[in-house]
């Protein structure tokens, strides 16, 4: 008798052995992270059509703003389509995400890898060169009114300065990059264990990118950036302290210590994300509140039967002790007592000025007064029709979201599904905001708060469609069609959010502030840095200004004195008695004036400040006799010159 | 300092205190590793922020007080979680596996952050290319001395600044009245600043500052400065 038959059982039982080797082998190793490399190499490679995009901008090439859009679809659009899919691992998704907030933040980089141009960014850097200089956290800021009573940001800043020798540059870039890692993670966390889906938490988070604010306004170095990170956190963390049914005491106390650390550290970072998360869990405590109340067993209708307490599905309740009330009680606590011990002021002057111009706008927009602004228009910019009909893309598909994240909070019946819904809903009055002349600001200014619950209900209903694994074709072009809609919504947001001017840099503009920065005026700033007595007062237009009240370590002044608007020394084409008052009475020290300002109009529609006589309905430029006046006047000393910036001493004025 | 010693360094502020701080509130297996990953960096930066804020109240914060709270805050937080997971020896860690990466993936990723650093090389570049494109002079003078806030009298200060991209020959005149008080001449390398501080005694006579700059041959630049005329008198004793 033949070996063969053997044989062949050997060789068979080898191959099974071998067979489930391997595959206990695989089940051995950590989840598969799927097609996150391939698209983190697609990411990258869209970075550098950006990079090569800003290069042919800034050299006003052709092809400059072609790169630049196909750099951002190749970033988005590819891990939008993978986190839509069904097959992708829970550790890919998140993977995904933090690739997709990085790389995004990163544009913003490529945009000034050198410097800090944008207004609120040279606000910071002032602030944390001043705290570096001295020590001290809490010094006046002539940039921004409101930044000294918010350290957080600064004092991480100077921190990793002063331990690590990095600029403050290049510390603050480091800080708010790793910030928006962790707030892609915080919001794929917080969605995942509120909605129970994975597939839900990378949608959501890909939908929250696409608010206006999310590519350039959240990621500059500025205390908002910081404390969307923290804030959300916080929410994390109150939400995995609230929700879970058991949870040991020792755990529990571990999460009330954070929550309290949080609270504090988003008090001390930002106004606004400490005041609007408050606001938030105070309208959850008190759903959550009213709905424990209606069904607590002396509600029911019938007494025999335990209560059903909403939204948990007939699971025993958790203890009362967790939930949002302690966090809403703790946070508004803090931000009382932070504003009425220390902020109060600071808070009051910036805030006030952003609100009551909204307020303002509005009532003249309803009442008459002023019509309403053109919408993605420039002062003296305008977007192509196709750039239109992208804005308006990246509107409508939310707008037409609200009746079924209504419908479907209403479906489920929860406190907290029911305050996201509250949020998702106050998304048509950012966008009416939009239409006022000042509104602009306080409506970008909340667009990354909204779209928290406008991310959330997109995601679960973006979830809750016919299951693509039926009919895979169909599934793949659905999952085509919503990352396309959704690239396309990018594009429209960034265009909402940015002027023509100001999406990329290129040569200098007028009165357009990162593209108002160049060479002389980063000259003129080290000569005062050098020069000049710190914290002189000076009258300076609005980007000149910030590179000397930040580089320069002056002291630029604005507004009115005794009603009279500062501006007008620079606008009106002889220097008179009305401007040495001005000088005088606000003791102005020197006088900055860039010749090129009579060049063009302003680019943001004004030249010093929002309210200056004339902002925003100008349609002449500055006339060069106005700035040539102060060559001629003999009270000013002219002590510096590059070419176009002159800075006048005004120490003459008065004594003659 | 490098950027390889800044890259080992930056850990002691963005995630040992909030390691230790988060291992103190949250014994091993209460909460899982991507929740514990976001609270080492958000407790990081609260460490940070709060131990700065509470420290300013009473001395200046400097880099040995940032590096002393920190540390200090790292240390009694780790011996918190030594002692809670010592309090707690028969809970089991959960160690969820870590995501598998094979080599083919693990190349790309490092590709990916090598396309990435050159488009930053990239951008950096043309935004220093768009800056050195402009070629200027600058030209300034400048009272140091009382009287007042700024100052208006001598000392006085008379500077250049090369931007013009390349070596350039100038010639400086200061004049007061109608006297030519001094005159340089000298060339500056791309980049370089050159000045020179005059006295009282050096700034004889009536009348306004003026420094004029030329710059190959031609009248480039001009600056004047009027002392304060209550020093009128006071330069000449």
């Amino acid at each position: 008798m033949s070996d063969a038959p053997a044989t062949a059982v050997r060789v068979d039982r080898a191959k099974r052995r071998e067979k489930a080797r391997l595959e206990a082998r695989r089940g051995a190793r950590g989840p598969s992270l799927g097609a996150l490399p391939l698209l983190s190499v697609v990411a990258a490679v869209g970075l550098l059509l950006i990079a090569l995009g800003n290069n042919a901008a800034r050299e006003d090439a052709a092809g400059a703003t072609t790169l630049f859009w196909a750099g951002l679809i190749a970033i988005y659009g590819p891990i939008a389509y993978r986190l839509l899919s069904a097959s992708a691992s829970r550790a890919e998704r998140i993977g995904l995400v933090i690739a997709m907030g990085v790389a995004l933040f990163l544009v913003k980089v490529l945009y000034s890898p050198i410097g800090y141009p944008p207004f609120d960014e040279l606000a910071t850097w002032r602030q944390t060169h001043d705290l570096l200089e001295t020590g001290r956290p809490f010094t006046s800021n002539p940039i921004a009114a409101g930044f000294p009573g918010f350290p957080g940001l600064e004092t991480t800043t100077a921190a990793i300065v002063q331990l690590t020798g990095l600029s403050i540059f290049h510390a603050g870039t480091v800080l708010i990059g790793v910030a928006r890692a962790g707030l892609m993670l915080a919001l794929f966390l917080v969605i995942e264990r509120i909605s129970g889906s994975a597939r839900a938490a990378g949608i959501g988070v890909a939908v929250y990118a696409l608010n206006p604010s999310f590519l350039y306004f959240d990621s500059q170095f500025a205390h908002e950036s910081l404390a969307l990170m923290l804030g959300a956190t916080l929410f994390l963390a109150t939400v995995a302290w609230s929700l879970p049914k058991r949870l040991d005491a020792r755990t529990s106390l571990g999460f009330v210590g954070a929550i309290v650390l949080l609270s504090w550290v988003v008090t001390i970072t930002h106004h606004m994300t400490s005041y609007l998360l408050a606001a938030f869990f105070v309208v959850w405590a008190l759903l959550a509140r009213l709905a424990s109340r209606r069904h607590s067993p002396a509600n029911s209708a019938d007494s025999r039967r335990p209560a059903r307490p909403i939204g948990n599905r007939g699971r025993p309740s958790r203890p009362a002790a967790r939930g949002p009330i302690f966090p809403a009680v703790l946070l508004c606590s803090t931000t009382a007592a932070w504003f009425v011990f220390v902020a109060g002021d600071d808070t009051i002057e910036e805030l006030g000025s952003v609100f009551s111009g909204a307020i303002d706008s509005v009532l003249r927009l309803v009442f008459g007064g002023s019509g309403p602004k053109t919408l993605f228009q420039g002062s003296s910019q305008h977007n192509t029709t196709l750039a239109r009909a992208f804005a308006f893309a990246s509107v409508i598909p939310l707008l037409a979201l609200l009746p079924f994240a209504l419908r479907r909070a209403l479906r489920v019946r929860d406190p907290l599904w029911y305050a996201l819904a509250a949020v998702a809903l106050l998304y048509p009055i950012t966008l009416g905001l939009r239409l006022t002349l000042s509104g602009t600001e306080t409506s970008q200014r909340a667009s990354e708060f909204v779209f928290v619950g406008l991310a959330f209900y997109a995601a679960v209903l973006i979830t809750e469609l016919p299951s693509p694994s039926r009919r895979i074709a169909r599934g793949l072009l659905s999952n085509l069609s919503l990352a396309g809609l959704a690239t396309v919504m990018l594009l429209g947001a960034f265009i909402v959010a940015e002027l023509p001017t100001t999406r990329q840099p290129g040569p200098f503009l007028v009165g357009a502030d990162a593209r108002s920065v160049g060479a002389q005026g980063l000259a003129a700033a080290q000569f005062a840095d050098r020069h000049l007595p710190q914290n002189s007062r000076i009258l300076a237009d609005r980007p000149n200004g910030t590179l000397l009240g930040s580089y320069g370590g002056l002291d630029p002044v604005l507004g009115r004195i005794d009603g009279i608007p500062v501006a007008r020394v620079l606008f009106r084409e002889r220097f008179d008695r009305v401007d040495r008052k001005v000088i005088r009475d606000d003791e102005i020290d020197f006088v900055v004036v860039d010749q090129r300002l009579s060049r063009e109009l302003p680019s943001l529609g004004f030249y010093l400040e929002p309210d200056e006589p004339g902002a925003f309905t100008r349609d002449e430029p500055i006339d060069a006799a106005a700035l040539d006046k102060f060559r001629l006047e003999t009270e000013l000393n002219r002590i510096y010159t590059n070419g176009p910036i002159a800075i006048y001493a005004t120490s003459g004025v008065g004594l003659r | 300092m490098s950027w390889l010693a800044a890259a080992v360094l930056l850990p002691l502020v963005l995630v040992l205190p909030g390691y230790a701080l988060a291992a103190a509130l949250f014994p091993p297996g209460t909460i899982d590793r991507d929740l514990r990953i976001v609270l080492v960096v958000a407790l990081s930066i609260c460490a940070t922020a709060l131990s700065g804020l509470v420290l300013q109240l009473f001395v200046d914060l400097s880099r040995g007080v940032f590096a002393a709270s920190l540390a200090t805050l790292t240390i009694g937080a780790a011996l918190v979680a030594r002692r809670e997971r010592a309090r707690r020896p028969g809970r089991s860690v959960s160690r969820g596996r870590l995501p598998h990466l094979p080599p083919a993936g693990l190349l790309a990723m490092v590709a990916a952050i090598a396309i990435s650093a050159v488009a930053i090389a990239i951008a950096t570049a043309g935004a220093n290319r768009q800056l050195n494109a402009s070629h200027f002079s600058a030209l300034w003078l400048v009272p140091q001395g009382p009287p007042g806030f700024p100052p208006n009298g001598p000392p006085v200060i008379v500077g250049v600044s090369n931007r013009e991209g390349r070596e350039t020959g100038y010639r400086l005149s200061l004049r007061r009245g109608a006297s030519t008080l001094r005159v340089w001449r000298f060339r500056l390398a791309a980049g370089d600043e050159w000045d020179a501080t005059l006295a009282a005694s050096e700034l004889r006579g009536a009348g306004p500052l003026v420094a004029r700059l030329d710059r190959g041959g031609t009248a480039h630049r001009r600056v004047a400065l009027e002392l304060d005329p209550r020093l009128e008198g006071v330069a000449d004793e």
